[in-house]
């Protein structure tokens, strides 16, 4: 077996770099107080180091940009990378943070040897403008310690055993107690360890280290886990005949849907989106684009959202040839199910009859208001795209007119009645929008209700009606 | 129309209240209030501040709010007199003892069990109409004809139908309703603050706080016009009539002392004047002379007049407790020189040797308390703290609280929180700023950094955060404030937990204390105390005739020598960088220098530019010039106002301040960091001193000392106690330098000095000092004759509290198994001791097993193998294992490695020595080839950095303090240079600096020019370097 690992020593900061022409100096923080925990080269050449207070850091490099570290990116940026090395290998281990494991053995002959793999790989990264460090080695871990060291390759077993012997106890995974201790009785290079017998060093410092250095050296298999690429589900059906109404598409679309319902059983998954192509004769697409509130994995809610979608689209030419692609995926929620077998629950009717409507509308034509806790009126409620699910409302609302004025109205006539305030509202002044404000309930000459303000600065408003 | 505030919040209900209650006292009088009652959730912090602004000019009633844990209503309670004061007090306590630090839990149960029967209550029901009137009913059992609901208008959304609801209830439970309007701000101009603190307390963004906030700005200190618009007149009397019910004043809390120290047979006097007359033919050896007999007549008299018997004894008890158990303590304080205090034993500094501080042993002008603060070992500290438990009992001592409020640092990062801004970018600027020109200067740097592209929300911050500076945020318990009652303290004042484990704090802090007239005992914590005590002990091995503090010859002109050569390293108080540097030029050569040394190298006088005419005077380059009249107050510091007292006689005899006039400047002085600026009282001071004859420049140039000073005087009365304790210091390091050293390096962590620099400064003195041995060192490092001989001079055997890592009972383990002949073998001291592994390995590292285990690479390998002894059998029947392994010794940059991890020093040679001798550091001088260098000329020098004061990066300079094989070498590195070669200062651990040299008298400066990062010399060592910033 050959293994190659490839090491990103700065994966993150080379990602935010990507984004810039010109290199500015860069650092990831984390801890409380937070520290430096990696910075680039810009900010390594003005004195930034890891481990530095951000007082420090910044007071080095004044024009430094301080970014948290963020688990997740590097996480999704691992998986990318892998993605371009599923070229290169089909056995590959993703070793988060910044690492990649890739078994080569079989694939070695295909790319004409270690080195060119090397040169390939390496090429593509600088593309991509990723530091990346490779090394080979005989196991897994032996390719991880050289290439996080930085070591020259080599594709000679014997250099890269006697390189991997030199190197400092620190570069192996483990504990930072166990390195310590070891370095504390003189052993400072792994070479050192693997010479010692092996039950002396599991009697004094455990058989986690004595594994460890038996997986290192291949005495102990070590085996690892593949990695595959995202799942991607695309089929598509050829017609024999050309289709010419939307009815007659959805019964070969149902069969579709149906593998879709058994690939999302199979792998426990579900979704909230489905794209639907209509190839046409002559080479043009209709796209669709199909979206679920609530995320779904059956046959039957899929095509009806796919019919309510379809039902008043007109043909612009006859169809050959139906394509449906999904490619984002949900962790499947288990349906909770009451005693009698009923699924539905006033939530689950209320969120099917707004997929419809937002199928049959477009989802952009459907507006509800919501709540929003501000004292400002304006500010109370805001306009919003049909959440997927409706906010609970608070228990203690302030009364307000059901009806209110986008723009308040000059009150023109002085009121009939005074039938409460004044209320006083004041406030805002974080955004620049502050309001100092009595409000009244008035009744006019027409009877109606209003709600109507004065401000400091004079002048009566009608703001709202009562019903 | 009269109108009385009975439901008001203060900045002492944390985050909650957006006014200084002075802020809300004075609102209340310019608004024409016929009082104010101070209501803080559970809580009196507040209220001595009010009351210090009320005096005399508004009634001021102490009462507090409360939230129930079980039952949804709001209750206010008021204290009409002395009684209601007290069971106010106590109401609080219970509420704040079962809940943790700064939290309360209060239930329904305790307002039946408490007895409130002279609490006024004032409550708002909360609920359905059925819910409020039981409610209602319930407060009505409680407070029979002592309950009011409160009718509180704020303009808000719904308010008509509360009051219906509200005067309805009135009927149906036959109560009276009272006007008040839940103030929790003067003005309505805080608005945007109380927003601000109010996200701050629900941990938000003022964008997501929401009906979180107050929809207006209507609880503030309204007007009257705006009230009588508000309320029907009938409620707005009872609050007047509330108000008259209510007599009480903080005024009438006296201190009332404990009066179990007085024994029968004997009054307070007769009894402090006995132990005074006893402690005065003790310490003048039966012949007391008539100087000291008249000023103790002189001092025994004003006690009496002034009813201090009482404060003396207590002190008094104390220190002869301790005392008793062989701890030493040191009084400081006005108050504490005085000959009834070194009578008492308070205080060592005897009045016949320096005469000149007597003179303000206590002010009559001023119901001022006695202030002694007295020092005690600060390992021994808390057997004083639990014999003061022990003997008055939890429920009448306690300590005093110290409010932490809000600095520059924490307003920026709470309030930038709270507008939703960048926590990192908030941090970033921060640590851009220097805070040393003062808070203003700071915020400036804030604006122009920008934290925020929001042009409006930028105004406000910074407004928002001045104004949140100064804010109370929590109580903290003062480092040794005590209040001793003799009542239950509870009943005086509420108390509440610290955040350390069994600790209480009252309410209030020092300055309540001050205003009340209450006292407070300072118990504090001093480092020296221990190891001069350590120290005493040791001589005791060789030379049992100095036993105590009044063995040790005074005024010792050798001594004075080696101070006057800067030779200071562990001496108290003069120990610093600046204090070395400053001692040649000083040239203390008698007790009263050391006095004058110790306040003069403090921030004030240097910036308020005292020291240089000081020592021109002194040096006699100028004449002192000093009118008749103050020669009393500034002769003896050559005209020169250094000590804070000197500052207020000042204001008081050249400007004509009144007494009180002078305790406000003294106040200001010490607030003046926090609050601005000393201007008010500018045209006092210059005018009254150009009424009196003084010309505009002096009393100018006095008014800028003044403020220099700010906030850093140092008073005379203590630096006179330190003075002593530097003296004996010095004393013992001069003649006894392995028992002084041995004495600091068991006292650690104390002072300025790493215990590698102090075992360096003791070898420098000739000091034998010896590695940690598992058959010959102790827990303690302990004195050892090398040559047998108690004639010679002892060594130091470093003990086992160096080696990091190993346990206290480990190393008990090893002193009580250990064989009279020592252990054999690192077999033997396993089984003997039981050690664990950490312990052993922490010793082998440590290099304290070479004698039984070779080498410690070997010794850890080999103590690691050992297996866990079998109870059965005995150790010798096990078989060795059949093989040894043999590692390879360390060498030598490894054992230094090996000495500074597991020690944090060693006694090998240098780092630099080792560089040296490789050929790495050609051309560079070391600290003691320095000594023999000409001003002015060109040097190179490189040392580990041990010390990096980097006083701000706008201003100033860096002062870098490098060590090498023979000493430390001062490096001053100019903010240019600093700006410059930024890198190399702030990162190098090993250091090289081309500079030149600068002399003055024996101290030596390089001032930086090139500056070159040699760290990578000593990681090729493998040698660690400490990051000592």
């Amino acid at each position: 077996m050959l293994w190659l690992y490839i090491h990103f020593p700065s994966l993150q900061l080379d990602h935010y770099q990507r984004a810039h022409t010109h290199p500015i100096p860069v650092a990831l923080v984390d801890g409380q107080p937070p520290r430096v925990r990696e910075a680039n080269q810009e900010a390594r050449q003005q004195g930034v180091s890891p481990e530095q207070s951000i007082h420090t850091a910044a007071s080095l490099a004044p024009t430094l940009q301080l970014c948290p570290d963020d688990t997740a990116l590097q996480e999704k940026l691992l998986s990318r990378l892998a993605q371009r090395c599923y070229h290169y290998a089909a056995h590959i281990t993703l070793c988060p943070p910044d690492g990649l494991l890739l078994e080569v053995s079989t694939v070695l002959r295909l790319h004409g040897g270690l080195r060119p793999l090397y040169r390939q790989l390496a090429e593509t990264f600088q593309k991509q403008a990723y530091q990346a460090w490779i090394a080979g080695g005989a196991t897994p871990l032996a390719a991880r310690l050289l290439a996080r060291n930085h070591t020259a390759l080599s594709d000679d077993p014997s250099t890269q055993w006697a390189t991997l012997r030199n190197l400092p106890i620190q570069a192996t995974d483990l504990p930072v107690g166990i390195t310590d201790r070891l370095s504390r009785m003189g052993l400072r290079k792994i070479g050192q360890v693997m010479d010692l017998p092996p039950q002396e060093i599991a009697k004094r410092l455990g058989t986690d280290v004595t594994s460890y250095i038996h997986r290192l050296s291949g005495r102990q298999p070590d085996p690892q886990p593949a990695w595959s690429p995202p799942k991607h589900f695309e089929v598509h059906l050829d017609l024999l005949r050309e289709l010419d109404t939307v009815t007659a598409i959805l019964f070969p679309l149902q069969r579709l849907l149906q593998e879709l319902a058994d690939f999302l059983r199979q792998h426990q998954l579900a979704t909230d989106t489905l794209h639907l192509n209509l190839e046409h004769r002559y080479d043009s697409t209709t796209r669709f684009q199909i979206r679920t509130g609530k995320q779904a994995h059956n046959t039957e809610t899929f095509l009806q959202l796919c019919r309510l979608q379809l039902e008043h689209h007109i043909l612009q030419a006859p169809v050959v040839r139906i394509q449906l692609r999904v490619d984002r995926w949900l962790a499947r929620q288990p349906d909770a199910t009451d005693l009698f077998g009923s699924t539905a629950s006033q939530d689950s009717l209320q969120q099917a009859l707004l997929d419809r409507l937002q199928a049959r509308l477009g989802r952009k034509h459907i507006k509800r208001p919501n709540a929003v806790p501000d004292h400002r009126p304006e500010k109370a409620w805001q306009a919003g795209e049909a959440p997927v699910k409706f906010p609970h409302p608070p228990s203690q609302w302030p009364q307000r007119p059901l009806w209110f004025l986008d723009r308040p109205q000059p009150l023109l006539e002085a009121p009939q009645d005074w039938l409460s305030g004044p209320e006083r509202l004041g406030g805002g002044w974080w955004d620049g929008q502050n309001i100092l404000r009595d409000y009244y309930v008035a009744r006019l000459t027409t009877g109606r209700i209003a709600w109507v303000f004065r401000q400091p600065q004079g002048g009566w408003f009608i703001h709202g009606w009562f019903a | 129309m009269d109108y009385a505030e009975l439901h008001c919040l203060s900045n002492f209900s944390f985050l909650r209240g957006a006014s200084h209650p002075e802020e809300l006292v004075k609102a209340a009088i310019e608004q024409g209030y016929r009082a104010l009652a101070l209501t803080d959730e559970c809580s009196v912090s507040g209220v001595v501040r009010a009351h210090r602004e009320a005096k005399g000019q508004l009634q001021l009633i102490v009462g507090s709010e409360f939230c129930l844990e079980d039952a949804p209503f709001l209750l206010v309670l008021l204290a009409p007199d002395r009684q209601a004061y007290g069971q106010l007090c106590r109401l609080i306590t219970i509420a704040r003892r079962r809940a943790p630090k700064g939290k309360y839990h209060l239930y329904l149960e305790d307002l039946q069990a408490a007895s409130l029967t002279h609490c006024l209550a004032l409550f708002r029901p909360q609920g359905a109409f059925e819910a409020k009137s039981q409610q209602g009913e319930l407060l009505q059992a409680i407070f029979p004809q002592r309950l009011w609901l409160l009718g509180e208008r704020f303009l808000e959304n719904g308010e008509e139908t509360e009051l219906e609801a509200l005067k309805a209830l009135a009927i149906r439970l036959d109560l009276p309703i009272v006007a008040a309007g839940d103030v929790h701000m003067h003005s309505s101009n805080r608005q945007p603050l109380q927003d601000l603190v109010t996200a701050i307390r629900h941990g938000c963004t003022i964008h997501n706080a929401g009906y979180r906030l107050f929809s207006n700005a209507e609880r503030h200190i309204r007007s009257l016009t705006k009230l009588e618009r508000l309320y029907p007149p009938e409620w707005l009397a009872e609050s007047i009539a509330i108000a008259q019910r209510c007599r009480f004043s903080l005024e009438e809390l006296r201190y009332e002392y404990p009066a179990e120290l007085v024994p029968n047979g004997h009054d307070a006097p007769t009894y402090l004047r006995a132990l005074v007359e006893k402690g005065a033919q003790h310490r003048f050896h039966n012949k007391v002379p008539d100087r000291v007999r008249q000023q103790i007549e002189h001092e025994l008299a004003l006690i009496r007049e002034l009813q201090y018997e009482h404060y003396f004894l207590t002190i008094q008890d104390i220190v002869a407790y301790a005392r008793s158990q062989d701890i030493l303590c040191q009084g400081r304080g006005s108050a504490a020189n005085s000959v009834i205090c070194y009578c008492l034993g308070i205080t060592e500094v005897n009045p016949t040797k320096v005469d000149l501080l007597f003179e303000r042993f206590i002010s009559r002008n001023r119901g001022e308390p006695p202030d002694i603060d007295v020092d005690f070992e600060h390992e021994r500290r808390e057997e004083v703290i639990q014999y003061i438990y022990r003997k008055y009992g939890r429920s009448r001592a306690a300590l005093a609280a110290t409010i932490i409020s809000y600095r520059a640092r924490s307003a920026i990062r709470d309030a930038g929180k709270a507008l939703g801004f960048d926590l990192a970018h908030i941090e970033q600027v921060l640590s851009g700023i220097s805070w040393r020109d003062g808070t203003r200067v700071g915020l400036e740097q804030i604006r122009e950094a920008g934290l925020t592209d929001n042009p409006q929300l930028g105004r406000y911050f910074i407004t928002l955060v001045e104004t949140l500076i100064g804010f109370p945020r929590h109580l903290s318990q003062h480092v040794g404030g005590f209040v001793i009652s003799a009542g239950p303290i509870d009943e005086l004042v509420p108390v509440e937990n610290a955040a350390m484990q069994g600790r209480t704090v009252i309410q209030w802090d020092k300055d309540d204390l001050e205003t009340l007239g209450l006292l407070k005992v300072d118990i504090l914590a001093l480092g020296m105390l221990t190891a001069i005590r350590k120290t005493l002990h040791l001589i005791q091995q060789y030379q049992p005739g100095i036993a105590t503090l009044q063995d040790i010859g005074e005024e010792d002109r050798a001594v004075y020598k080696m101070l006057q050569r800067g030779d200071s390293i562990g001496v108290f108080q003069v120990e610093s960088r600046a204090q070395i540097n400053m001692l040649p030029r000083l040239k203390p050569e008698k007790y009263y220098d050391l006095v004058i040394q110790i306040a003069i190298v403090r921030p004030g006088p240097i910036q308020g530019d005292m020291v240089h005419p000081y020592l021109r005077r002194r040096d006699k380059i100028e004449q002192p010039d000093i009118r008749k009249e103050l020669e009393p107050v500034l002769g003896r510091t050559l005209g020169v106002p250094i000590f804070q007292e000197q500052v207020i006689r000042l204001a008081m005899v050249a400007a004509g301040f009144s007494a009180d006039e002078a305790d406000m400047l003294r106040r200001a002085m010490a607030a003046w960091k926090r609050q601005g600026d000393l201007e008010p009282f500018r045209f006092k001071l210059i005018d009254g001193m150009l009424a009196r004859g003084y010309t505009q420049e002096y009393a100018e140039q006095i008014y800028n000392q003044i403020r220099g000073f700010g906030g850093y005087g140092f008073p005379e009365s203590h630096s006179a106690s330190f003075a002593l304790l530097a003296y004996v210091s010095a004393w013992l390091k001069y003649h006894h330098p392995a028992a002084f050293f041995c004495g600091l390096l068991n006292s650690q962590p104390m002072g300025f000095y790493s215990p590698s620099q102090l075992i360096q400064d003791a070898r420098r003195h000739g000091v034998e000092v010896l590695p940690v041995d598992v058959n010959l060192s102790f827990r303690e490092h302990s004195l050892t004759w090398p040559d047998k001989s108690p004639e010679g001079s002892p060594a130091i055997r470093l003990g086992f509290r160096l080696v990091k890592g190993l346990s206290i009972p480990g190393s008990q383990a090893i002193e009580a198994n250990r064989p009279a002949e020592g252990f054999k073998d690192s077999r033997q001291l396993k089984y003997l001791t039981g050690l664990n592994n950490t312990d052993l390995e922490a010793l082998a590292s440590a290099n304290a097993l070479s004698a039984i285990a070779g080498h410690r690479y070997q010794a850890r390998w080999d103590i690691l193998g050992h297996d866990k002894p079998a109870p059965l059998l005995p150790p010798e029947t096990r078989t060795q294992p059949a093989v040894g392994i043999q590692l390879p010794e360390p060498n030598e940059g490894e054992t230094l490695l090996e000495d500074y991890t597991s020690m944090g020093l060693s006694l090998g040679r240098h780092p630099l020595a080792l560089l040296r001798e490789r050929g790495l550091l050609r051309r560079i001088l070391t600290a003691e080839e320095l000594q023999t260098q000409e001003h002015g000329h060109v040097v190179q020098v490189a040392g580990l950095v041990t010390g990096r004061q980097r006083p701000g990066s706008a201003s100033g300079v860096t002062f870098v303090t490098l060590e090498d094989e023979t000493g430390n070498i001062n490096v001053v590195v100019w903010a240019v240079t600093a700006q410059q070669q930024r890198k190399a200062l702030l990162t190098s651990r090993l250091l090289q600096v081309s500079g030149i040299m600068e002399r003055r008298d024996t101290v030596i400066h390089i001032i930086a020019g090139r500056l070159t990062n040699l760290t990578h010399l000593i990681e090729g060592l493998t040698i660690p370097s400490r990051d000592f910033r």
